[in-house]
């Protein structure tokens, strides 16, 4: 069985935004999130088989929220301009661990779906970066127009290889 | 027994985190303080060049009263030093806006000219007169190297003339008071 872990129902599409203004800022995020979202991994796998689910969700919820505290506490202390980047989007990867780990994305056997959905956001990332730091896209809207042509591309793309 | 287990663990969990967090708050919590110390500074002093002070003018407040000057307020100021040598003076002037009292930070170097002008608090009118605020903006970088003498009329923004105008007087407030106090401002250090 294999699960789609879209970037919309894996709350990744608010940061895509929110930090890719500029490309140190994109690659930072993407960096903290995945190494966030690979402890949280390592963490939880330890721990599934000995918590009822209902418990399993508590815990998920505490071990994100450590996990991001402690990251937010050292950025803090030894990087404070890229906590002040990242601001509010460094929060949103506890949320994002715990929407991954409900809609079963550390199950055994999802390797290749999670790669796939961190290749895509770290290569959108970079991509938006790129692009909106070099040209007059910085703002808000117009990342979400890039974003929207970039995700338009892809599909149009995907579909045009299947249908071959 | 085994919920009580999971049970067990989930708040095993929760200790140690709760644990791990204030623990590090509290082991980082000095370098925090240095760092947004720094930034804070950092951001207060960035119109005046890093190669032109060595020195932290902002504990080297200038013994100046806070006065009137023709068309603002001077608040105080600060002395730069480069090894030593005095190299700048920053001087803290108000003048009223369209909206309200706008606060600049004038950087003046020792020989009268113009370093740079940082806009403190301002609230006039936003993308007219607000844009004295934004880093590197090009109608305040105009002013520099400018000195009392230069009888240039400096253009005003577009849109923003009680603002232009409120920011232009607060500069020739600011380059009269240094030419006139001149020596006792950056003999000032001399004498500590």
């Amino acid at each position: 069985m294999t699960r789609a872990f879209g970037l919309a129902n894996t709350m990744m599409l608010a940061p895509l935004i929110g930090v890719s203004d500029t490309l140190p800022k994109a690659l930072s995020f993407f960096g903290l999130s995945v190494l966030i979202v690979t402890l949280f991994g390592l963490a939880m796998g330890g721990l599934r088989a000995r918590l009822s689910t209902s418990l399993q969700l508590i815990a998920s919820l505490m071990l994100a929220a450590t996990l991001v505290s402690a990251v937010q506490l050292l950025l803090q202390a030894f990087a404070l301009p890229m906590y002040q980047h990242l601001g509010i989007y460094l929060t949103l990867i506890s949320v994002q661990c715990v929407v991954l780990e409900q809609c079963g994305f550390f199950d055994a056997g999802q390797h290749k779906a999670r790669l796939q959905l961190f290749g895509l956001f770290g290569a959108l990332l970079i991509t938006l970066g790129l692009l909106r730091a070099s040209g007059a896209t910085i703002l808000i809207p117009a990342g979400f127009i890039l974003l929207g042509l970039l995700l338009a591309g892809f599909q149009a793309w995907t579909h045009f290889s299947t249908s071959r | 027994m085994k919920p009580t287990k999971g049970l067990l663990l989930t708040l095993f969990i929760a200790a140690g985190g709760i644990t791990l967090i204030l623990a590090l708050q509290h082991l980082t919590a000095d370098s925090a303080a240095q760092q947004s110390q720094a930034l804070e500074r950092q951001a207060l002093l960035d119109l005046l060049p890093a190669d032109r002070y060595d020195n932290q003018p902002l504990d080297q407040p200038l013994a100046i009263d806070p006065q009137p000057l023709t068309n603002s307020q001077l608040h105080g100021g600060y002395l730069a030093t480069l090894s030593g040598q005095p190299s700048a003076v920053l001087l803290r002037v108000q003048a009223s806006g369209y909206g309200g009292p706008i606060e600049l930070l004038i950087a003046i170097d020792r020989n009268g000219k113009l370093v740079g002008i940082k806009t403190l608090e301002q609230s006039e009118t936003p993308s007219l007169g607000g844009h004295i605020s934004e880093p590197g903006n090009a109608w305040l970088a105009a002013f520099q190297r400018h000195s009392r003498s230069d009888t240039q009329d400096f253009d005003q923004m577009a849109g923003a003339t009680l603002t232009s105008r409120a920011v232009i007087n607060a500069v020739h407030d600011a380059l009269r008071y240094f030419d006139e106090h001149r020596s006792l401002l950056l003999e000032q250090h001399a004498h500590d």
